[in-house]
């Protein structure tokens, strides 16, 4: 267990965020509604990666339009990013914190940005974009 | 934060920047053109991007094929996005600042991760299948 990993779980508990999971190198949290997964990676102690993932399948009827949503997002929105692999379509936000007060502030903006990146893409796919 | 910060933070690394009017700073490293942009995000957080331009052509006859590399690009790559500008395709870290507090280990993380994702570009466009992590 690396100290970020502590560090996540202190910011969890403090920000009273309802944590439903957890495992050596992961968190997954219900914010707004929905499943997101906190990464660690022991290889790359200040990485982050707050990860939303599976609102949309992606298929061979819909994977370029899923494709051309994915890159407007990344286009449009500020660190986040969305993508798919293997017929999954996944938000995310990936940051190296420099230090534990930004590391809370990267993850609440984290947190958010996963979130308006599922927006986006909803609005794009009613649009018809 | 202010932008002369980040900016004097540059030059205490050793970038000598070249003002691009209207677009930001240009500056080389081990043979590589990088460009720096400033966000000012009024009451959100400030940001700051460096990005690698015109890393591959972008025409109208390669359109899916690009939007391909982007998305391999954002599921392969730790902290790194691919964007077509123009008529090219450019490398994107950008980084929401919090704090002026280690500057100087943000901007070489950000150039170092981009360095290492060009070299793994260039390996995927050749058809390579070696993994390359995106960190030192």
């Amino acid at each position: 267990m690396n100290e970020t990993y502590k560090k996540i779980e202190e910011f969890l508990a403090k920000e009273k965020i309802r944590l439903m999971e957890q495992d050596e190198l992961s968190f997954t949290v219900r914010f707004q509604m929905h499943r997101i997964v906190i990464h660690v990676n022991q290889e790359d102690p200040n990485f982050v990666a707050v990860v939303l993932s599976g609102f949309a399948e992606v298929n061979e009827e819909n994977a370029a339009d899923a494709t051309y949503r994915c890159y407007q997002i990344c286009r449009q929105m500020k660190v986040a990013k969305a993508y798919h692999v293997n017929s999954m379509l996944l938000a995310s936000y990936e940051f190296y914190y420099l230090d534990t007060e930004d590391l809370a502030f990267q993850l609440k903006k984290g947190l958010g940005a996963v979130i308006s990146v599922l927006v986006a893409y909803r609005k794009m796919e009613r649009q018809g974009s | 934060m202010n932008k002369e910060v980040l900016l004097e933070q540059m030059h205490a690394l050793g970038f000598e920047l070249q003002e691009l009017p209207g677009m930001g700073y240009g500056f080389h490293y081990d043979d590589t053109h990088y460009v720096l942009f400033w966000d000012e995000e009024g009451e959100e957080s400030d940001s700051v991007s460096i990005a690698i331009p015109n890393i591959f052509e972008v025409n109208p006859d390669n359109r899916t094929e690009v939007l391909e590399l982007v998305n391999n690009i954002g599921a392969r790559l730790k902290y790194i996005k691919a964007v077509a500008m123009n008529e090219g395709m450019w490398l994107f870290y950008e980084y929401y600042l919090n704090t002026e507090e280690n500057l100087e280990e943000l901007i070489e993380h950000m150039v170092r991760v981009l360095q290492m994702s060009l070299y793994f570009f260039y390996q995927q466009l050749e058809g390579g299948t070696e993994e390359v992590e995106s960190e030192e």
